[in-house]
């Protein structure tokens, strides 16, 4: 295990520095930069905005100086908004797009496992078809029209939660208030939680008929005891596997939820910087998101061994 | 006693001679102006004055002399002021951090007396001192301020901004880049002289250019004397140069600094900023030097990017000297809290000079981009402003008494680049701008009551636009046959029209009114013409390029002042982007920028926008933008104006609740149910059927 562990953390600096490269040569493909505007400015003063930020520089030395300034942790300046650097950004917007993503995520669990497992145990029973009816629905409805459905429901006709925005208590960056996580996060949520519930369903059935499970049935178990602590293991395989990816994407904002709700998250950078060609918050958001992918997948494969002791990794 | 009653006699005359230089005062403005803005009673005070509204947009900056944005110059709006403000209503100039100004007799010579209680955020002084350091830095090529050609009519201020106070033989490393002449000889002096009418010698004196240089040396060497032949016409870059460079103007070189000025700067002993025409004669005195005579330099005074900042700040901070920690403002409100792109908060500033005028004590400003969030924030009552409405909800607000529409100094239209067959023919262009009617666009997609307009530049008084062409199915085809090109069939040899392709920015509202247009001229002229959208920055990078057939476009105007939107047309401006050029046309806006009778200045405007409306098409006008948007009624002080400035200094909130929670709808909440109950019973039918 530890060798196995130790071959895949060596794997993560490669992995990293692909990315970073193949992403740095291509957002400065894409035509036009970030300082063109409608109103054009003078080409003397372009060009001093072009060297405060050393883009007259060659391509491979601009490289080398990102290279240089990642090793120090400094992501660099950004060009669109001009009073924070990339580190502060992403210091002061992922937190919510994380606590947002946590706690979609965990009710994702809740309710995607409870379902499923309900649903694997009684196959072809009324909770079964019910549910995944319902999951099907959660997959196919878009977050753009749960959302602003959720909102008006609860937000303008019953007003029991605010309609949009985002507010934090005792000042802290991490401690959210609890109101305005709420419909964003069932939005989030209801998706995942309908892949999650086909997934564990699928595995629990696939469970269920193994040799082990009808020994420990033979051997008087409780079901509780049987579906908890030996079928639900085997059952979480495919749910593990997916939830890497899965929760890596979930930390890092949904643009669509965020925008809906407010939510002053990470989300709409990733696609903003791309449209402004900022170049190096580009940079930041995607080494942001490669290092939780890296991570997320590295827990899933530990994970496996835990939960299959079939699995071993030499 | 003598010498004292010398000094006082001469100080008298001075004083005499002063006045009677001196035109108009603080203009035409009633003095009760101020009283006219206030609420009608003291109700207001019974209700929490906080003002919260959606901006938009997370500002980019709040820095003065960088923000280009709407969101960033409401923001900077109510944070700095410039030494004159606008008056809400109608736009002219009031006093700001200056309480009066002259303006000289020849118009040039504006004279700035500050007011002595104005005061920043913490507590200090405004002095002319601080507008002249900030102006320098707004203007220091380092600082990259994208709106510093807002300060170009200042004498001397573009050859700064632009680093051109070198003399002129250092320069000539350059000479490739901006085409000098490599050699300057005795015969190109003598042509040069002619040309300009001035000394040869005076001139090169004047620009810093020795007498009869060598190109090939510099430094040391110059002044040598080393005639050599070449040609009098390799002087016309020159001349094209200075004159590219805001240096000359007609035949005049405009204010330059002489020699040993210019050496004085590059060898550090003079200050870079000293030739330019903006001075602090006093701590409340600041005198502005124009080039020529501006009309709308005191709408300049006022502009966001001329407003006064802290050097001494910003030298500490650097680029964060913004942040509520550490930014020094002068305006009605300071920056107590920004949290990134979730709100900021404005307070009132207790340091303000006119602080007892300002009611309001809080602003806060969100940055939702999404119009539907905006919109139920609005309804909730969450946010007492809406800036703008999209097209697709303006038939569900249209009723609400919070909706309002207004002019706007704005004009939406599509550039054709002439410089490619078939719109290198004005013909063909002038089918295409006659050949739709622009009533359809303005009232069936838009219907937010814009003007459809076949000129360019809004009406801005006194100014009245060209009516331009009207639109004339007939006469577009004729115009096309006449070009050679066969349309529905006639005449048999002429040639089928080309493909054209719409260019315009990704954007649901641009994508209907392109739709519209290119199916008018598809039915109308018989042609084919076909839409594609780009990406913001790609749309921009072809447009700058010429990579383009048609595009669409839009301008706002910068200031109240046909300028601001004809100045765009002249050969090789920054934004003209469409390959066009006319010689009277950059004539004619150039007698207009000296030109010092008003009434013949319209006329010039006018006359130049025909050239572009009536007679060459290099674009085609489409409508005059209003500016749309949903205030709750219970914001007082609120004024609807052409540039859509609404300074927060003048805003209250009136004593009425505000919107509550909706009614339930009974109805969509029982289709909802029907529909939840629906899926449940196919549910179980599937169940029964798989049990059965």
């Amino acid at each position: 295990m530890g060798n196995y562990l130790f071959k895949r953390l060596l794997q993560v600096p490669i992995v990293m520095l692909v990315l970073i490269t193949i992403t740095f040569f291509m957002i400065r493909q894409a035509p036009g930069g970030p300082f063109d505007m409608d109103k054009q400015i003078d080409p003397a003063i372009k060009k001093k905005m072009e060297e405060k930020y050393h883009l007259d520089k060659p391509l491979p030395i601009q490289y080398g100086m990102f290279l240089l300034d990642l090793a120090r942790l400094d992501l660099g300046p950004s060009f669109k908004n001009k009073s924070m650097s990339v580190n502060e950004i992403i210091a002061a917007k992922a937190p919510a797009s994380i606590l947002l993503g946590l706690t979609a995520t965990l009710l994702a669990l809740l309710l995607g496992l409870g379902a499923g497992i309900v649903s694997g145990i009684r196959q072809n029973s009324r909770f079964d078809y019910g549910s995944m009816t319902v999951a099907m629905v959660g997959l196919s409805v878009p977050t753009f029209v749960i959302g602003p459905l959720l909102a008006l429901v609860f937000g303008m006709y019953l007003a029991v939660l605010p309609v949009a925005g985002y507010d934090t208590l005792f000042g802290s960056h991490w401690i959210p208030h609890p109101a305005y996580l709420v419909l964003p996060a069932i939005t989030l949520a209801l998706p995942l939680a309908a892949r999650i519930a086909r997934l564990t369903r699928a595995g629990m059935l696939e469970v269920i008929h193994q040799d082990y499970i009808r020994t420990a049935w033979a051997k008087g178990l409780t079901e509780r005891v049987i579906v908890l602590r030996h079928a639900l293991r085997g059952a979480m395989l495919p749910v593990v596997s997916f939830l890497g990816p899965a929760i890596a994407a979930m930390l890092t904002g949904s643009l669509v939820v965020e925008k809906i709700f407010g939510v002053p998250g990470i989300g709409e950078e990733f696609v903003n910087s791309a449209l402004n060609r900022d170049y190096t918050l580009v940079m930041g958001t995607v080494i942001l998101y490669g290092v939780l992918l890296v991570v997320f997948n590295l827990i899933v494969d530990i994970l496996y061994g835990f939960l299959d002791p079939r699995i071993r990794y030499g | 006693m003598k010498r004292a009653a010398g000094v006082l006699i001469g100080a008298a005359g001075v004083l005499a001679i002063l006045l009677s230089a001196t035109g108009p005062a603080t203009a035409e403005l009633p003095v009760d102006w101020k009283a006219k803005l206030e609420p009608p009673d003291d109700r207001w005070k019974s209700v929490e004055q906080v003002f919260r509204f959606n901006n938009g947009a997370e500002p980019e900056t709040l820095d003065p002399a960088l923000t280009t944005g709407v969101p960033e110059n409401r923001l900077v709006g109510a944070l700095f002021e410039g030494l004159v403000a606008q008056h809400p209503k109608t736009l002219e100039p009031v006093p700001g951090v200056a309480e009066r100004w002259e303006i000289s007799a020849d118009k040039k010579t504006y004279t700035f007396h500050l007011r002595k209680n104005a005061k920043w955020s913490d507590g200090q002084t405004v002095t002319a001192h601080d507008f002249w350091k900030a102006w320098r830095r707004t203007l220091t090529p380092k600082t990259a301020s994208q709106y510093s050609y807002q300060f170009y009519p200042i004498s001397n201020a573009e050859a700064f901004n632009k680093g051109l106070f070198a003399p002129l033989n250092k320069l000539e490393i350059e000479a490739d880049t901006y085409g000098w002449p490599k050699k300057l000889a005795a015969a190109d002096l003598k042509y040069l002289g002619e040309l300009l009418q001035l000394e040869p010698v005076a001139l090169c004196t004047k620009v810093g250019l020795a007498v009869e240089v060598d190109a090939s040396k510099t430094g040391k060497d110059r002044g040598k004397k080393k005639p050599t032949k070449a040609s009098a016409a390799s002087l016309k870059p020159l001349v094209d140069a200075l004159k590219a460079r805001g240096l000359l103007l007609g035949t005049e070189l405009l204010d330059y600094p002489d020699r040993a000025t210019l050496d004085a700067i590059a060898a550090g002993e003079k200050d870079g900023f000293e030739p330019v025409g903006a001075k602090a004669t006093g701590d409340y005195t600041f005198v502005v030097r124009l080039k020529q005579p501006c009309p709308y330099f005191l709408d300049l005074a006022a502009f966001e990017t001329l407003r006064p900042i802290r050097v001494d700040v910003v030298e500490k901070y650097g680029d964060k000297w913004v942040r509520p920690e550490h930014i020094v403002s002068n305006g009605a409100f300071k920056l107590t809290e920004w949290r990134h792109s979730q709100r900021l908060i404005l307070e009132r500033n207790e340091h303000y000079w006119d602080k007892d005028f300002v009611k309001l004590d809080k602003i806060i400003a969100y940055p939702w981009q999404d119009a539907e969030t905006s919109y139920k924030q609005f309804i909730s009552g969450a946010i007492d402003w809406m800036t703008s409405v999209p097209a697709a909800k303006i038939d569900e607000v249209r009723y609400l008494p919070s909706y309002y529409v207004a002019t706007y100094l704005g004009s939406y239209f599509y550039r054709i680049n002439v410089t490619k067959a078939p719109f290198d023919d004005v013909r063909v262009r002038r089918a295409f701008s006659i050949g739709f009617d622009r009533e359809v666009v303005t009232r069936d997609v838009l219907k937010a009551g814009q003007i459809p307009a076949a000129w360019f530049c809004p009406e801005i008084y006194p100014y009245k636009p060209p009516r331009g062409l009207k639109y004339d199915r007939e006469k577009a085809i004729a115009l096309l046959r006449e070009a050679g090109y066969k349309v529905q069939g006639k005449p048999a040899n002429g040639k089928p029209f080309p493909d054209v392709v719409l260019t315009y920015n990704t954007n649901e509202s641009h994508k209907q009114v392109a739709e519209v247009i290119v199916q008018q001229w598809n039915e109308n002229l018989g042609i084919n013409v076909s839409l594609q959208n780009s990406e913001w920055k790609v749309y921009l990078n072809d447009v700058t390029h010429l990579q383009y057939q048609i595009a669409r476009a839009g301008w706002i105007g910068d200031y109240g002042d046909p300028n601001t939107f004809l100045d765009m047309w002249v050969t090789g401006g920054g934004n003209n982007s469409t390959g066009w050029s006319n010689k009277r046309y950059d004539d004619l806006i150039a007698a207009a920028a000296a030109e010092g009778d008003p009434k013949k200045r319209m006329q010039h405007f006018h006359e130049a926008e025909q050239i572009v409306v009536e007679q060459e098409h290099p674009i085609i006008p489409i409508y005059i933008y209003v500016n749309q948007g949903l205030l709750a009624e219970r914001v007082g002080g609120w004024f609807e104006n052409v540039r859509d400035n609404h300074p927060m200094k003048y805003l209250y909130i009136k004593p009425i609740k505000r919107a509550g929670r909706s009614s339930f709808p009974w109805g969509p909440a029982l289709i909802v149910l029907a529909l939840v109950a629906g899926l449940v019973w196919i549910g179980v039918r599937q169940k029964e059927a798989a049990d059965g």
